[in-house]
């Protein structure tokens, strides 16, 4: 009976967790203004290296050419940051910036709409 | 021992009924002053599925000032807003959902910037995350 009841408290703590798998953290939306440029910085906080995927994106297409990633392809190492930056963001959009990784417990990432010229931050939120 | 095992069983299911129903997150009360009187409330659905939304700011009282129902339904990786000249001073965001676990929004104030034409365009200059 006790082996039952063993087997019934696994499969409710367990069974909801599944396999381990990549997992995200997202920011919350930001509006853009004219001229704004967009910065996604990813940290590993850990002391191992881990492979990051990052997406600046927006409801309006962004330029492939303006669109420049540090983090895809390659391992983020511990305490390392990598970041994806948009030189120009639709005008009168919104924008977010999301992370996957299969170690996403260790990682921190923050979104940042900026104006371009001259450069200043106008508003930033964290991944979570 | 059946009553652990009852319990056991209960416990999980009555932890998984708390992920079903209609959920929120919602922002703080943020400050605008009297030239910064547009608000714009954003979210967007970092899930895999469509979701029903809804997106309200509201007034200090707690009357909505703007709201929108995103269509009906937002889809993944898709943005939805309310906003406008809300000449709240304050303001707070509300959105709704089945689920928020995927759901990430910001209530943001904006100003108006002269565009050296004489005109003006919004420009934000602070935001709150709704949790």
């Amino acid at each position: 009976m006790k082996a039952y009841a063993a087997l019934a408290a696994f499969t409710c703590v367990f069974g909801l967790a599944g396999p381990a798998r990549a997992a995200q953290i997202l920011s919350p939306p930001l509006p853009t203004s004219i001229g704004s440029s967009g910065a996604c910085y990813i940290r590993n906080t850990g002391t191992t290296a881990i492979h990051v995927q990052v997406s600046l994106f927006s409801n309006n297409a962004i330029v492939a050419a303006q669109y420049h990633d540090s983090c895809s392809g390659v391992a983020l190492p511990g305490g390392q940051t990598c970041w994806v930056l948009v030189d120009h963001l639709p005008d009168g959009s919104f924008a977010a910036c999301s992370a996957t990784s299969g170690n996403i417990a260790k990682v921190r990432g923050t979104l940042e709409i900026r104006h371009r010229s001259p450069l200043r931050i106008l508003v930033s939120e964290d991944l979570r | 021992m059946k009553t652990i095992i009852a319990l056991i069983a209960c416990s999980c299911v009555v932890g998984m009924a708390n992920l079903s129903g209609a959920a929120q997150i919602a922002s703080p009360t943020i400050f605008g002053s009297s030239t910064q009187t547009a608000a714009e409330c954003v979210v967007v659905n970092g899930g895999t599925t469509n979701l029903a939304v809804t997106v309200e700011i509201l007034d200090k009282s707690g009357a909505v000032l703007r709201s929108s129902n995103c269509d009906g339904s937002l889809a993944p990786g898709q943005f939805c807003s309310a906003g406008g000249i809300i000449n709240a001073v304050l303001a707070s965001c509300i959105a709704t959902a089945v689920s928020v676990a995927n759901l990430r929004g910001a209530l943001t104030i904006e100003e108006p910037v002269p565009d050296g034409s004489g005109g003006t365009y919004p420009s934000p200059i602070r935001s709150s995350p709704l949790r």
